[in-house]
């Protein structure tokens, strides 16, 4: 009896302890939610293998990073983040321990120590004009026993101690207009030598003393007709540089400060040539690389000043910068692309680079696209000759090192410069397939379950632990590619600045196809394409389930505006592109529209810089569809720099050359002229098309109903005076006053203007249900602030009478037009945030009954979320009891901020530039993606699961206790049998 | 009669104004704003001039009463139908004030409207029946007119074509600007199209003016207020769930006294049972006595 009640207690307290808890532990971390990082397109590498223990390669990015990555894996060792506006422009190893990062146009000069990428120093550098950027790094150059570099910057030389980041001495050569293209040391020489050209015509050298920048000599040398483009040096006293027409190289020589010139016509080596040519930035002793329209020609300068031809190579090769092999021996790499494979060849200056060192192909994925940067580096194999390995980048700006005829490792950085995310589903379920891979795995999950039993049981080794951790983390199930019941699984479509179209696996942010669609859209008529935007053109949910979704992406041929556009339709489930349209009409705005044809396919307006409306898909179907609404068609357009809203309609037809049935001409509806002295438009805000409200009305403590004034077609707007767009700071608070509209977009009706006195942006805003919750700065405050505009509308606040509901004598029912006299009323509130922020969006879940988060995207690169709860206009000091049970919070000057509500947990987004919140098919749930140079993605639950047992619901604890118990009853049972018959027995 | 009207449209826009607008201090001064119903009736052509005509009178008035603290200014709305041009429909005029916060304003707003002529009506009748747009256009600043872009509004036809023709116009001003006028029937607007033309071809016209708001500062707290919340905060939470906080104790506890308990229960059965040979060999005459 005894016992029997002991191990039931002890299930009770188990099952007592082992209850579900609703916040994050440690070992939860890496569930539903992943983190991956990047660096972005590299824009220069170094290497650093040299007697090092780890090997790595140094790099900087477009997306102004710096970072260590491992040679072996090419996992990031280390990585900085510069500043938006902190372009990297130079990138070296000084002593070989420190990173030299020359950024800002030349003007901050930092170095990093190289193992951990702790910042040694940082020096900005003063200068007067902007220039081109140049570091030189001698090797064993020291003056007064500091060893120096040579940077020039914004018009200045300085020179500037390896150590300590100290400027020992500057010049300043830009006054005469010299702008200097290169800098010359020679190892053991006491002088620097400045070469460069002044107005594109004379050549200047100067020539400083390395000890004080002192110019020992100065010389300068009219060539008639002037240069073009950049000068190349190829060795210590020689340089090339194309003259004014581009059609004669001009061998620059310098000799005891005496400048000569020598021009040669390009046709003398090239009889097909024509056009311009481009001599290429390559480091090569004695040899320079000339581009032409049809080839890349390889250049030595012999004799002086006699040119060569020494190697002639097709268009599509890339080069790297040659790298010193041994005594006065180089090599540099070439590669070529045949359609899936590329070729690395590797060439050495011995015997006139005719002899290739290394010969490699490599298949190469398709999707990656071509070559565009080579890095080469060179390592001893075991048998002492030279191995090369090289890094290279890609069209979609992976990074690839090759290494012995195959690649290494792989980066998708293409992914830290994403323009557009859609979420898609992944395939429903077949029959059968689940069925034979649980019997499969039976065992497995016998034992994984029991595993998991000794872990609540605390009875589990650390060998264990890591074990369930390991499992828990990479379960397969999240990782399916299924549809799946709670619409956790899902695929995220994401399009990226080189034109990659990627989809990733919510589960575990794998990417499951990726197609490049840059190469499909270059073309004579297209040449650089650039992507703006990515539309769900096909989802189908209801009749047409038998098709893949699809996706429609939306480019231009080029950065202007009016350039042409081209559109592509791409299998969400395969990654082919179904259809290609274009180069057509430019295109200015795309307007998704309610509307899907019997396929499923949504209909797209398509606005072009002459405000036309052009229809997509182009079916006769559509057309139907469209003409049938094309009354009740508005939208709005935002002409930032004039200040001006314009409202627009459609009319029936279009006046082109050519008729078209599927274009529309626009009219003007209304305009609203802001006085531009005053105002200027820095943010608009509209509610998301596919957002879903599940209650009209707001029921409050008094038992009073307000109507929520719940419309698509409101814009937020916010202006400031034009002296208040500078930084803040910059602008008294009297001088500056922030300006906030909702505009009704049919009618152009203002409904709510209100101005902040003393503030200014950036405003970033957010528009949903009936409320608009925007971040602004308080300059009176010195404080950011957060307001929140409710909207209710007071034309059915009457319609509070059951009765009269029952009875139908009301307007709840009747057709809503907007040119219908409007009554709303507004509440707002405003509290002051410490946090300044990057993006700001809002939770969207599939029903919309789940009470709302806002999720701000911090400076700090870290996603907070904030309950709405807290951006409630009706909170007031001292709340009522009744207003508490309704849950207002008392009101507080600021929100707060709880360090748990972090959904990054301590994890950062690098350069977070958006969040993408979309619904899970559980209403509780909703999915969070993240994204800027890192991506991070999570699941959200605002007011908790509460309509679903968390996946780490220990389900054979529950059946063992069950088990536990039923066997518990039956022994107590028998014992007490026992001992009753005892006692009847005595 | 015109002044019992000119009451009830009175007592009507001040019976909408409280729950259409934010209250705002120059809606409620009863000359801020005028119901109006222009009910003069003159050939279209006769009455206003065209657009740039008065902009110069306007501006040499101004030039001449520029000692005064206010000057009047008058400016033409003018109308379209559907995609047609647009031509004078009616003047309003005001007077400049200087505000108190520095600039002008404007006050005193009046509108007179010119009734539709026989070409327009049926342009209107038209307009009906295609259930298409009738366009006004307001200049955008009322001292350099018309500003550097007209304020253009629209509505469907439908929605004026009551019993007369009704409209509301509020104007929305920033000092001498005009940001953008709302403009529509006074109350709903019937859909779908009616094509049953107005009666009267007159408006019935209700002018608003309307200014910004400024927005309420936000609450600091003082120190002491806030440092009582927080105590509140941070007092409550013990208080209210003692029993969520503790019961992962509380209830071990309960257990190790439940056991405790029984165990004592248990306990002198045991020894009873436990002791029974040595007590039935000490003492043999108890059980003798109980078996008896």
């Amino acid at each position: 009896m005894k016992m029997a009640i002991r191990v039931f207690m002890l299930l009770v307290f188990i099952m007592c302890t082992s209850r579900p808890i609703s916040s994050l532990y440690e070992d939860q971390v890496g569930l539903a939610d992943w983190h991956q990082q990047y660096i972005g397109k590299v824009k220069h590498a170094v290497f650093h293998t040299q007697k090092a223990g780890r090997k790595r390669v140094i790099v900087s990015t477009e997306e102004n990073v710096v970072a260590s990555l491992d040679l072996r894996h090419g996992e990031i060792f280390w990585r900085h983040v510069l500043g938006p506006k902190d372009v990297i422009d130079q990138l070296d190893i000084a002593l070989g321990k420190y990173v030299i990062t020359l950024s800002s146009g030349g003007s901050v000069i930092r170095a990093w120590g190289l193992p951990d990428g702790q910042m040694v120093w940082e020096s900005r550098l003063q200068g007067s004009r902007p220039s081109r950027s140049l570091l030189v790094i001698p090797k064993n150059l020291k003056v007064d026993k500091e060893s120096i570099m040579f940077v020039y910057g914004n018009g200045y030389i300085h020179a500037i101690a390896n150590t300590d980041g100290e400027v020992i001495w500057k010049k300043d050569l830009a006054s005469e207009g010299f702008e200097v293209h290169q800098l010359i040391y020679s190892d053991g020489s006491d002088a620097l030598y400045a070469v460069g050209l002044i107005d594109s015509s004379w050549v200047g050298v100067y020539q400083l003393k390395i000890k004080n920048g002192a110019v020992l000599a100065h010389e300068k040398l009219l060539f008639p007709g002037g240069f073009s483009g950049d000068l190349i040096l190829v060795s210590n006293d020689k340089a090339v540089t194309m003259d004014a027409s581009g059609t004669n190289l001009v061998v620059i020589r310098l000799r005891n400060g005496q400048i000569y010139f020598h021009p040669t016509p390009i046709t003398e080596f090239i009889l097909d040539f024509s056009g311009v040519g481009i001599i290429l930035p390559s480091k090569m002793p004695q040899m320079f690389i000339l581009r032409t329209e049809t080839s890349a020609t390889f250049f030595k300068v012999v004799n002086e000043d006699e040119l060569r031809v020494v190697e002639k190579l097709d268009l599509a090769s890339t080069i790297s910068d040659s790298i010193p092999l041994s005594e006065g021996d180089d090599a540099c790499a070439v590669i070529q692309q045949d359609d899936d494979k590329i070729i690395l060849t590797v060439k050495s200056n011995n015997n006139d680079w005719t002899s290739n060192l290394a010969v490699e192909k490599i298949q190469m994925d398709h999707q990656r696209g071509q070559v565009q940067k080579v890095f080469l580096n060179s390592y001893v194999r075991t048998d002492m000759s030279n191995g090369f390995r090289v890094l290279i980048i890609m069209e979609d700006h992976s990074l690839l090192l090759l290494q012995q005829g195959e690649v290494v490792w792989s980066r998708e950085d293409g992914l830290a410069s994403i323009i557009d995310v859609k979420v898609s589903e992944l395939p429903i379920e077949k029959d059968g397939v689940t069925v034979t891979k649980v019997e499969h795995g039976l065992l497995e999950r016998l034992k994984w379950h029991l595993l998991k039993v000794k872990g609540s049981l605390m009875i589990a080794t650390p060998d264990d632990l890591a074990t369930i951790q390991k499992t828990r983390v990479s379960s397969s199930d999240k990782t399916k590619m299924t549809r799946e019941r709670n619409g956790f699984r899902k695929l995220l479509i994401v399009l990226t600045r080189a034109g990659k179209l990627v989809a990733l696996h919510t589960g575990d942010g794998r990417i499951v196809w990726s197609l490049l669609l840059n190469s499909h859209w270059r073309s004579k008529t297209c040449e650089i394409p650039r992507f703006f935007s990515l539309h769900q053109w096909q989802d189908p949910h209801h009749h047409a389930l038998d098709e893949n979704p699809s996706m429609l992406v939306i480019g231009r041929c080029g950065d202007n505006l009016n350039s042409a556009g081209v559109l592509s339709i791409v299998d969400a489930y395969r990654g082919k592109e179904l259809d290609h349209i274009g180069p057509v009409h430019s295109i200015f705005q795309v307007i998704p529209l309610p509307f899907t044809d019997s396929l499923e396919r949504r209909l797209h307006l398509l606005l072009d810089a002459n405000q036309q409306a052009h229809l997509y898909p182009r079916t006769v179907e559509s057309l139907g569809i469209f003409q049938q609404e094309l009354g009740n068609m508005y939208w709005y357009s935002v002409d930032r720099d004039e200040s001006i809203l314009r409202g627009h309609g459609l009319k029936k037809t279009c006046l082109v050359e050519v008729p078209d049935n599927f274009c529309f001409d626009a009219r003007n509806v209304w305009t609203i002229v802001l006085p531009s002295d005053t105002e200027k438009i820095i943010a608009t805000a509209t509610r998301s098309p596919n957002e879903v409200v599940h209650t009209q009305a707001k029921v409050t403590s008094e038992h009073d109903v307000m109507y929520k004034h719940i419309s698509k077609n409101l814009l937020f707007l916010a202006t400031v005076t034009p002296k208040a767009e500078q930084p803040i700071g910059s602008v008294t608070p009297d001088a500056s006053s922030l300006t906030v509209y909702v505009i009704e977009t049919v009618s152009g009706r203002i409904l709510h203007r209100v101005t902040h006195p003393g503030s200014q942006g950036p405003v970033h805003a957010i528009f949903s249900e009936n409320w608009v919750v925007y971040h602004f700065f308080n300059l009176k405050a010195h404080r950011y602030e957060i307001a929140v505009v409710e909207i209710y509308d007071q034309a059915r606040a009457e319609n509070k009478d059951m009765l009269k509901l029952v009875l139908g004598a009301h307007n709840l029912t009747s057709p809503v037009t907007a040119y219908s006299r409007l009554e709303v009323s507004m509440k707002s509130q405003s509290y002051f945030f410490t946090h300044s922020v990057k993006a700001m969006v809002v939770t969207q879940t599939i029903k919309g009954i789940t009470s709302r988060q806002v999720l701000v995207g911090t400076i700090g690169d870290q996603v907070l979320a904030l309950d709405k709860r807290f951006l409630d206009p009706r909170r007031t000091v001292n709340p009522t009891q009744a207003e508490k049970e309704e849950g207002i919070i008392p009101l507080t000057d600021s929100l707060p901020i709880i360090s748990q509500s972090y959904v990054t947990h301590d994890l950062k987004v690098e350069g977070l530039r958006d969040i993408v919140t979309f619904p899970a098919k559980l209403e509780s749930t909703t999915l969070v993606f993240a994204y800027g140079i890192d991506l991070f993605f999570a699941r959200l639950a605002p007011s908790k699961t509460y309509d679903s047992l968390t996946e780490e619901f220990n389900y054979a604890l529950l059946l063992i206790t069950i088990l536990a118990l039923v066997v518990g009853i039956f022994v107590t049972w028998i014992w007490s049998e026992k001992e009753e018959l005892q006692d009847k027995w005595r | 009669m015109a002044p019992v009207l000119l009451l009830l449209n009175l007592l009507l826009s001040l019976a909408v104004a409280p729950c259409a607008f934010q209250s705002d201090e120059l809606l409620t001064e009863d000359d801020e704003f005028v119901g109006l119903e222009g009910a003069q009736f003159h050939d279209s052509a006769a009455v206003s001039p065209p657009a740039s005509p008065p902009a110069t009178t306007m501006r040499r008035r101004s030039v001449e009463t520029g000692s005064d603290s206010d000057s009047k200014v008058q400016f033409a709305l003018e109308h379209a139908f559907g995609d047609s041009d647009f031509s004078p429909a009616g003047t309003f005029s005001a007077r400049l004030k200087a505000s108190s916060h520095g600039g002008q304003i404007l006050t005193k707003l009046r509108f007179s409207r010119d009734s539709f002529s026989q070409a327009e009506q049926d342009n209107f009748k038209k307009l009906l029946e295609d259930d298409d747009f009738y366009r006004i256009r307001i200049p955008s600043n009322v001292v350099s007119q018309p500003g550097r872009e007209y304020i253009i509004s629209s509505v469907k036809a439908r929605c004026l074509a009551q019993d007369a023709l009704d409209e509301l116009l509020v104007l929305h001003m920033e000092g001498v600007n005009i940001l953008a006028v709302s403009y529509g029937p006074p109350g709903l607007c019937q859909y779908p199209s009616n094509i049953k033309s107005p009666r009267k071809w007159s408006f019935k016209s209700h002018t608003f003016l309307k200014y910004g708001d400024l927005a309420p500062r936000s609450q600091v707290f003082t120190e002491a207020a806030v440092d009582e919340n927080l105590e509140d905060e941070t007092a409550k939470p013990p208080e209210k769930s003692f029993w969520a906080k503790y019961w992962m104790y509380l209830i071990p506890l309960g257990l190790v006294v439940m056991n405790a308990v029984t165990q004592a229960m248990n306990m002198p059965e045991e020894q009873a049972t436990g002791q029974a040979p040595a007590v039935t060999a000490g003492r043999g005459q108890p059980t003798a006595v109980r078996r008896r």
